[in-house]
This record gives structure tokens, C-alpha cells and sequence, in this order.
């Protein structure tokens, strides 16, 4: 048979010289008509833009989603082969009568200059529909123009929520040129602030495209190839809309901060700060004049609207800080729920200065003391307790350290401690009993957020955890998760420290006397202390509206069971509990209504009749685990969103 | 001593020209497929498929052919098996059932079954051709060829329920091959050339009984390219003519085809690998590459004429037949001449599964030659 696998070799020969010349006629002899088919063959990129998914509320009420917008794109490469600059040709359009922002697409045009030039260049976002009857009208002119669809961020409750939302904006440069940033391109859009920083990755989705072949005057023949673009995740937050929208009507117009959430797991509820911002700006009027004017505005604003009080403003805590006094005497065992009698003596002399209680409260034990808020009583608590234990009990509580919240840019603040004093006062750097004095009741070199004071007294509530507070409660759809970064302070307490702390402050709100009176809520056992918080000494505040005191009210309620913790800051208005304890009222009411009876708190206790309980119900105290100390640890999220 | 000997002979007798040969389409496939997709990692999973390919070849060959045989129904049975689990299992690409899922690798039990199916053919016909050598006609009767065509229809009938059109017709070159090879009278092999010519030209007359309309367009472009829909079903073919055309005598540089890198050429680090050879490369790029193929498949046959008995011959001959068809259309379908059917370049295009079979193949060749000596 060798013959016939001879005869097969010979067969093979003839074939693959068959192959050479039919080579040979393509590359050789036809290659001149063939190389300028491949320069004629045209395509284009057509971008899909991946929906950004939603941002809803915890029963999946929609608080933003997206909304179709119609883009006018330029084909850069396109226009090249036709022998036009770019910069040329947008100057020709506008001259032509399309409107266009030079601004925002001379720095497009240099943004995508390193980009491949099949890549398209948005012009115009938002297009009406007399720019793309222009644009179709003139395809034989410019056949490198063309429409795109674009889905863009919509706001349906308008500034309501803004400063947890976030919002969207285009990439920058200085981002693009970042290795984590590597998936991007010029003209992405990106979560800037909020929510919508903090999980970008999982709210942008993945953009598709068309590859289409277009002949010479730029009309669509066929298409290569299409990649569908992949949604992004819907996102559920902890906010409930109507505890939102109410905290927003109470603040009003006046500067101030309210956080409500749940001490048992560190959901926030509601996140409210004034003044606030239009987070539509961003996504809809940013590339126009208009639109950049009303950013420099917001920009240049004395009352920062972009700033989340709630997390990046820090204040003197004025007589809440009491709290903490009185929890770490009681726990060092300084005092005892039944011997914790101390003389309010008007105030307290400490070397050549007086200092004075703003009332006269005799001998008041503990719970008065808390229930009046009685400075007397704490100007001695506090220099029984020293500021070393002082300052080793706050930090317990997690205060003057970043609460780990899932927003960017939380700020840490600082409470009082002999080492803070040696540096903001080098010329005075030693620690005084004046200072101690003061620091007993909050004021001095303290200055923490809102959301650490609701986290610490929550904390307190709950018998000694302090949970991570956070807003996301699940990431939706298919490789979804649920929430996991709570990273839980534990700093387990006595139960009679528990105990004596709740009635006390169910006492502010429930008692005769009671600074707090006006957050009482029939049948919930809201329990708070009110804060004063001096801006400057009171002799020089005379008359200056901006120098007023900052009104601070926290809470949590029911007393025996906290489900909810709530903290509200008013600036520069006065006492904590004419101004800020009826704002807290008010969203208890509103919690009552939706949350009690839609069964969401478990037990409500009846009003208790008498002064310090001990015992009662039996608070939640979590077995003993090593308490965390150091550094906050911050989740992935929240550290990817910070470095940006 | 005498092991040593042995050890050093065996080594320095194996066909390293072979192994050079296909190695250098191997890598210049990888380095193609890397222009062709430089943003992906194809071609680093290419690059680990030559490896574990080059590692097939070696175990191939240094067993010997006359053990492996005695293994090959069990072969030949678990590529059918595979093959009938890939149509509840397999996974669906561009309406293909082809891939079976293993971990985070995808195989293609088509590609493995040509090889079971040589390995099967190879000692059913030897021993039949024994069996008439001492007789008056020394030839396959048409039992024979009825029981030899058997053993490939099956395999043939579950891909082509896949359906993966392409892939069934590798088998019946393959068959004819071994067929001619094993003793085929000479009447015969003329009643068979003309038996495929008649039944292909029905087959155009009722080609919209038998073909799927996107089959029809596809041979009416070959037929009459003046005709073809150049943005529709004869898109890829004529964009595949314009990456070969505009490839010119040395071509336009490695990395810089535009038809490839702009996509104009679908899938082309698959099916359409050798397309962007010529644009990049040139003619005389293309020339180097089919001197190389037609050197390693009549190098193949040489073995073929060496070995020492009818197993080893038919082996070589099938595994040479396959690997012949498959080059030989897939070139002509870049250039033109075919009509696209799915059927890759071997060693060259991107597929595990292709260039682990087509290695194990070469390391067949390379076994009978290596055991060509009876000692």
C-alpha cells in the first residue's frame, strides 16, 4: 500500500500549492484592491450605556432610579478620515446653530485624546429634540455625529436624602490615571459622594456596545458585533422614607443634623443634614454654564450645603457628654445607684475661678441630677472620675473615633485627654481641674459628630454594644449580599450602670422638672438628654446669631427595650431642649405610627411609676468579648471611597 | 548499561523535527491570537494549552501504539459517552451544544472523539486486511467497509446533533483515507469520487430542502462572489479576503492588522486565526506557514511508509487525514474558495480541546516511528 501514500503525499502537494497560488493571486496580484477595501472599511462604536441601578428605600420604595436621555455623540475617527479636527468641527457646529458647551467638550476632547479614536466622544447630553432633528437633518454634512441613548439619574423626591445619596459625575483625570480605576474611561460616570461613591461597584454595571459598519456617508449597514450592557445592582438601604422625609420637614430650614437608627444592629434610619443640595446638579445640569455657576455657588457657600454634618461635623457635646460621666463613675464604682448624692453647691470653685451650675439643685443623687442636668453635680462626678478614666471610658464608647459608617470622608473628631491638651496649647500644655471641670459636662477641647453621640448613648442603651452604623441593608439581584462590615464595639456593662443610665434618661423626658419634656411620646417611653453646646463663652455670644448655642438632643426609646436611637443638632439656636428635643418628638411620633404597629418593636414597656429601677426587664448584655481598642477598622467600601 | 543505551538511543531516535514543526505553528498561533485579542487572556490560555498539549504528545508516543490500541474501545466508548452527556450538559455557544463543563475549563469531546474514532479504525482494518492478504483479492469487502463506516457514523450522528455541521464532516475524509489506505479495490475508490460528486451536485439542486438557508447563502458567496451580500452572510468570508488581500508580500507588520485589531474579522483568533497571518505577515509569511504544515503532514506519511506493521501505517494515515482536512478547508475558507464552516486551524487556532487532540495526534506519528523496529 506504500503506492498509495505516495499517491496521498503527491495529492497533498498539489493541494497546498493550490493554496500558494490562490495566495499568491490575493496577496500579490490583487493586494492593491484589496488594501484599499481595508482602508474604506468604517467602523463605529456604538456605546450602550449600562443603567446605573437604583437606590431604594428598606421596603424597596424607589428613592432615585434613571430616567432615558438622548446623547449626541461624536465619531472621532470618523472625522479624521474626513480631514476635520475635531476642535474645528464642534466651532463649525455651534456656528451652524447646534448648541453646545465649548467648556465641557474642549475637556472632553482632551480627556479623550489618549483613548482609541473608534471610541466615541459625547458632545451633549440631554439632547432635545430639536438637537437630534439638527443632528439627523445634516447626516450627509456630518456623518460622523450621531445619537445615542443614555440613562440618567433621577431624583423623584429632589434634594430629599441628599447627603447618603451622593451623587454621579463624570470621571476625573486624576482618577483615571489611578490603577483601581482601570476599568474606566473618559466620560464614565462615576459615584462622587455618598452611597453612590461608597458602592459604585456595584451600581454602575457594565456598559455594552455596538460595532457597527458604516459606508462612506456614514449610514449604518450592518453590525459586528453586540454586547448587551449588564445592569447594575439595585441597591436597599436601611433608610425608611418616612422617618427620612420627616426628619427633613423638622430641620427646616435651620442648619443641624438628625440621625435615627437602630442601636440593636447599627441600621441608620433616617440621615438627615441642612442645608442640603440638589443632587440633580450633577447628573443633569453640570456640563452647562448654568449649571457650573450654581456649583461654584454651592461650592462658596458660609453654610456648606455639600457637607454632611451628620458624619463630617463635629461639635462640643454640652451636657449629653453626662451620660458617659455618669455610666464610667458607675462603673468604676464611684457611685452606686443608691449612694450617688453629690451637692450642687450653684457651681463649683476650682483654684482662683468659679464655675457655676445654671441652677440650684441642693443634693440631688444620680438620677436628678441627670433629669435637671445639673452641672454642679458632674463638675464633682467629673473630678472624682479624673481625665484619664474619663477619657479611657469615652473611647470605649467609641467616641472621637470614626464610627465606620458606610459614607466617605467621616470625620473623627477628638475628645479631651492630657496628650490633645499639650498640643492645642502649648503654652498652657498642662491638664487642670478647671479643665477637668469643664470637660465633665462636655464642653472644652471636645468635639465629636452626631452620629457618634447617637451610636455611643444607643450603645449605652443597649447594655454595651456598639454596633457599626451603616446604611446599606442588601445589594438586590443575582450575586447580591447583605451588609457584613458591622464590626461591633463591645464593652459590656453592669447591669445596674444599664439600669440606672435608662431611667435616668427616661426621667428627662418623663419627670417633673425634666429638661427633655418636650420629646415625651404617649406610650413609647422616649428616653433623652438634652445638650447646650456653648459656641463661644457666653459673655461674648450677647446678640450674634451665629455665635448662639448648638441645641442637642439624643434619645432612644422604648426605654427598657431600645429599638431606635435618635440624636438631633440644631446650630446656633439655643437650648437643646426647647429646640431639638420637639424635633425628636416628632419623628417618634412618626416611628410609632409606622413602626409599632406594623409590629416592628417587639415590647413596649408600660411607663414605669418610680425613680431609679434596678433589674426590670433584662437588657441585653452580650457576653463578654475582648474589647476592640485602637483604630476603627473601615470597611472595603468605605476605605476604597475615601482614597478617591 | 544496555537500559542506558536503550534509554539514550529511544531518546535521541523520537522525531524532534515533528515536535519543532508543530511547535513553531503552536507558538506562532499564540503570538497571533495575541494580536488578534491583545486585551484579553486568550493567548495565555493558549500558551498553557501548548504545554499540556506537548506533554499529551510526549505520553502518546512513548507508549507503545500496540498497547494503546488494545485500550482504544474503551477510548473510543468514553468519547461516546462524552459525546452523549454534552447534549443534556454541554454548554449552548451560538447555538451549539458542543463544551462540557469541567471546573473553570470547558472541553470539546468532538475533538477527542476524531482521535478515538482513528484509534478504533486503525486495528478493525488492519486485521480485516490480514485477514484477506492471503486470499486471491487482496481487498476490503463491503462488509468491511459497512462495519468500518459504522464506527464512524456514530460518532458522526451525535455531533451532528449538537449540531456542529463542521465537525461531523472531518470524520468522513478521515474514513475515506483510512479506506483507500487499508485496501480498497481500485473500482471502488472511483465508484466512491464519483458517488460524492453526484450526491454533492443533488445535493445543490435540493439545497433548500437539505441546507439551513444561512448554509445556502454561505456557498452561494463562494459561488458568486459578484453576488454576495458583502455586509450580510458573505461578510466574513469577503472581510477575511480583504485581511488576506491587503497582507501584500511581507505584510503589514506584526500587531498592526486592522482587520483583525478593529474586529472587522469576527472571532479572529478562532476560525479565522490564519487570516490574520497573511494580513500581518504577508505571503511570505503564509508560504512559511504552509511549507511548515505540508513538511510535518508528508514527514507523517514517511513514518507512515517506515512502520512496522498495518496498525502503525492506518494510525499515522488517519491522524494525516484529519489534520490535512482541517488545513487544507480552513485555509480555503479564508481565502475564499469554501464556504465558512466551523472548522479550525490545527495547532494554530484558539481551542484546548483542538490543540490537545491535534498534539496526541502527532504523538501517534511519532509513536509508530519511535516503535517502528520489532525487537
Amino acid at each position: 500500500m506504500t503506492d498509495r501514500l505516495t499517491l496521498l503525499q503527491y495529492l497533498l502537494v498539489v493541494c497546498f500549492i493550490g493554496l500558494g497560488v490562490r495566495f499568491w493571486s490575493l496577496q500579490v496580484v490583487q493586494h492593491e484592491q484589496y488594501r484599499r477595501a481595508a482602508e474604506s472599511n468604517r467602523i463605529r462604536l456604538i456605546p450602550i450605556p449600562a443603567p446605573r441601578g437604583a437606590i431604594l428605600d428598606r421596603h424597596g420604595r424607589i428613592i432615585v432610579d434613571n430616567r432615558p436621555t438622548l446623547s449626541i455623540i461624536l465619531n472621532r475617527e470618523e472625522a479624521r478620515a474626513r480631514g476635520r479636527k475635531p476642535q474645528e468641527l464642534v466651532e463649525e457646529l455651534i456656528a451652524q446653530g447646534l448648541e453646545l458647551d465649548r467648556e465641557s467638550v474642549r475637556q472632553r476632547l482632551e480627556a479623550m485624546a489618549a483613548q482609541p479614536a473608534y471610541y466615541p466622544l459625547v458632545l451633549k447630553e440631554n439632547a432635545t429634540l430639536r438637537d437630534v432633528a439638527w443632528v439627523r437633518a445634516r447626516q450627509v454634512e456630518y456623518p460622523e455625529l450621531d445619537v445615542m441613548e443614555q440613562p440618567q439619574r433621577r431624583y423623584p423626591h429632589g434634594t430629599l436624602l441628599a447627603h447618603v445619596l451622593g451623587y454621579v459625575g463624570e470621571i476625573s483625570r486624576e482618577q483615571l490615571a489611578r490603577p483601581e480605576f482601570r476599568e474606566y474611561r473618559p466620560g464614565d460616570l462615576i459615584g462622587r459622594a455618598g452611597v453612590e461613591r461608597v458602592y459604585d461597584r456595584w451600581l454602575r454595571g457594565r456598559d455594552g456596545y455596538r460595532r457597527v459598519i458604516v459606508d462612506s456617508t456614514g449610514h449604518e449597514v450592518g453590525e459586528i458585533e453586540r454586547v448587551d450592557p449588564v445592569p447594575g445592582h439595585d441597591i436597599k438601604l436601611t433608610i425608611d422614607l418616612d422617618l427620612q422625609r420627616v426628619a427633613e420637614e423638622q430641620l427646616g430650614g435651620r442648619r443641624g443634623a438628625i440621625v435615627v437608627l437602630n442601636p440593636q444592629n447599627g441600621e441608620i434610619l433616617a440621615l438627615a443634614s441642612h442645608p442640603a443640595y440638589d443632587p440633580a446638579l450633577f447628573s443633569q445640569r453640570i456640563n452647562t454654564p448654568e449649571g457650573r455657576a450654581e456649583y461654584r455657588r454651592l461650592l462658596a457657600d458660609p453654610e456648606r450645603p455639600l457637607y454632611n454634618r451628620a458624619i463630617q461635623g463635629i461639635y462640643p457635646t454640652g451636657s449629653t457628654w453626662k451620660i458617659f460621666v455618669a455610666a464610667a463613675a458607675l462603673e468604676e464604682g464611684l457611685i452606686t445607684p443608691e449612694r450617688s448624692t453629690l451637692p450642687c453647691g450653684r457651681g463649683i470653685q476650682v483654684g482662683n475661678r468659679f464655675v457655676r451650675c445654671l441652677g440650684s439643685h441642693g443634693m440631688p443623687d444620680l438620677h436628678r441630677a441627670i433629669v435637671v442636668s445639673c452641672d454642679g453635680y458632674f463638675y464633682r462626678l467629673g473630678l472624682r472620675l479624673g481625665i484619664d478614666r474619663m477619657e479611657r471610658w469615652v473611647k470605649r464608647f467609641g467616641l472621637g473615633e470614626r464610627t465606620g459608617i458606610d459614607l466617605p470622608d467621616e470625620v473623627a473628631g477628638f475628645v479631651p485627654s492630657r496628650a490633645l491638651k499639650a498640643r492645642l496649647n502649648p503654652r498652657d500644655p498642662r491638664w487642670k481641674d478647671f479643665d477637668t471641670v469643664i470637660a465633665s459636662i462636655g464642653q472644652g477641647s471636645v468635639a465629636i459628630s452626631p452620629l457618634q453621640l447617637v451610636r455611643a448613648i444607643g450603645g449605652i442603651a443597649v447594655g454595651g454594644v456598639f454596633h457599626t452604623p451603616h446604611v446599606l441593608k442588601e445589594v438586590v439581584g443575582p450575586g447580591g449580599t447583605v451588609y457584613t462590615a458591622d464590626r461591633p464595639l463591645v464593652m459590656p456593662l453592669r447591669q445596674q450602670t444599664i439600669a440606672a443610665i435608662r431611667s435616668a434618661m427616661w426621667g428627662v423626658v418623663n419627670e417633673g422638672g425634666g429638661t427633655g419634656l418636650a420629646a415625651r411620646v404617649e406610650g413609647l417611653d422616649v428616653s433623652g438628654k438634652t445638650g447646650t453646646a456653648q459656641v463661644v463663652a457666653k459673655e461674648r455670644a450677647a446678640g450674634a446669631a451665629h455665635l448662639k448655642d448648638h441645641a442637642w438632643f439624643v434619645s432612644f426609646a422604648p426605654r427598657d427595650n431600645p429599638q431606635v436611637a435618635v440624636v438631633v443638632l440644631i446650630e446656633n439656636v439655643g437650648f437643646g431642649g426647647r429646640f431639638s428635643a420637639p424635633v425628636a418628638r416628632a419623628i417618634y411620633e412618626t416611628y410609632k405610627q409606622t413602626h409599632v404597629r406594623s409590629g416592628e418593636v417587639a415590647a413596649i414597656s408600660p411607663p414605669a411609676s418610680e425613680g431609679p429601677m434596678r433589674g426590670g426587664s433584662s437588657p441585653t448584655v452580650p457576653s463578654p468579648v475582648a474589647v476592640e481598642t485602637g483604630r476603627r477598622r473601615l470597611s472595603p467600601d468605605v476605605q476604597r471611597a475615601n482614597r478617591q | 548499561m544496555t537500559t542506558y543505551r536503550r534509554k539514550h538511543r529511544a531518546l535521541l531516535d523520537f522525531d524532534w523535527w515533528l515536535l519543532a514543526g508543530a511547535l513553531a505553528l503552536a507558538l506562532l498561533g499564540v503570538v497571533e491570537i495575541y494580536s488578534s485579542q491583545p486585551h484579553e487572556d486568550f493567548w495565555k490560555r493558549q500558551l498553557l494549552w501548548v504545554i499540556i498539549g506537548l506533554v499529551a504528545m510526549f505520553v502518546t508516543a512513548s507508549v507503545d501504539y500496540h498497547r494503546i490500541v488494545e485500550a482504544a474501545p474503551f477510548f473510543y466508548g468514553f468519547c461516546l459517552l462524552l459525546l452523549v452527556l454534552v447534549l443534556p450538559f454541554g454548554q449552548e455557544v451560538s447555538g451549539t451544544r458542543a463544551w462540557l463543563g469541567i471546573g473553570r475549563f470547558s472541553i470539546q469531546p468532538s475533538e477527542f472523539a476524531k482521535i478515538g474514532t482513528i484509534l478504533m479504525l486503525a486495528p478493525f482494518l488492519a486485521e480485516r486486511w490480514e485477514g484477506h492478504r492471503k486470499t486471491k483479492s487482496p481487498y476490503l469487502t463491503m462488509p468491511d467497509v459497512l462495519a468500518a463506516s459504522g464506527i464512524v457514523l456514530l460518532p458522526v450522528g451525535l455531533i451532528l446533533l449538537e449540531p456542529d455541521v463542521g465537525t461531523a464532516l472531518v470524520f468522513f475524509p478521515i474514513l475515506g483515507g483510512m479506506l483507500m489506505v487499508a485496501g480498497l479495490r481500485p473500482r471502488v475508490i472511483a465508484a466512491g469520487i464519483v458517488g460524492v460528486a453526484v450526491s454533492l451536485s443533488l445535493g445543490w439542486y435540493f439545497r433548500h430542502q437539505v441546507l439551513k438557508p444561512y448554509q445556502v447563502q454561505r456557498i452561494e458567496t463562494i459561488l458568486y462572489p459578484e453576488r454576495a451580500d458583502r455586509q450580510g452572510y458573505g461578510y466574513q468570508t469577503y472581510q477575511s479576503m480583504i485581511a488576506v488581500g491587503s497582507g501584500g508580500i511581507t505584510g503589514r507588520g506584526l500587531f498592526r492588522g486592522t482587520q483583525s485589531r478593529l474586529r472587522f474579522l469576527p472571532k479572529a483568533y478562532t476560525d479565522f486565526i490564519a487570516a490574520v497571518v497573511a494580513e500581518e505577515l504577508g505571503f511570505l509569511g503564509m508560504v512559511s506557514v504552509l511549507a511548515l504544515y505540508a513538511f510535518l503532514l508528508l514527514r507523517a506519511l514517511n513514518h507512515a511508509k517506515l512502520a512496522r506493521d498495518q496498525v502503525g501505517t492506518l494510525l499515522v494515515t488517519g491522524v494525516v487525514c484529519m489534520m490535512a482536512f482541517h488545513i487544507l478547508m480552513n485555509l480555503s475558507m479564508i481565502v475564499g474558495l469554501v464556504p465558512v464552516i466551523g472548522i479550525p486551524l490545527p495547532l494554530m487556532s484558539y481551542g484546548g480541546s483542538a490543540l490537545v487532540a491535534t498534539f496526541i495526534g502527532l504523538g501517534l506519528i511519532a509513536n509508530v516511528r519511535w516503535h517502528r523496529y520489532v525487537n
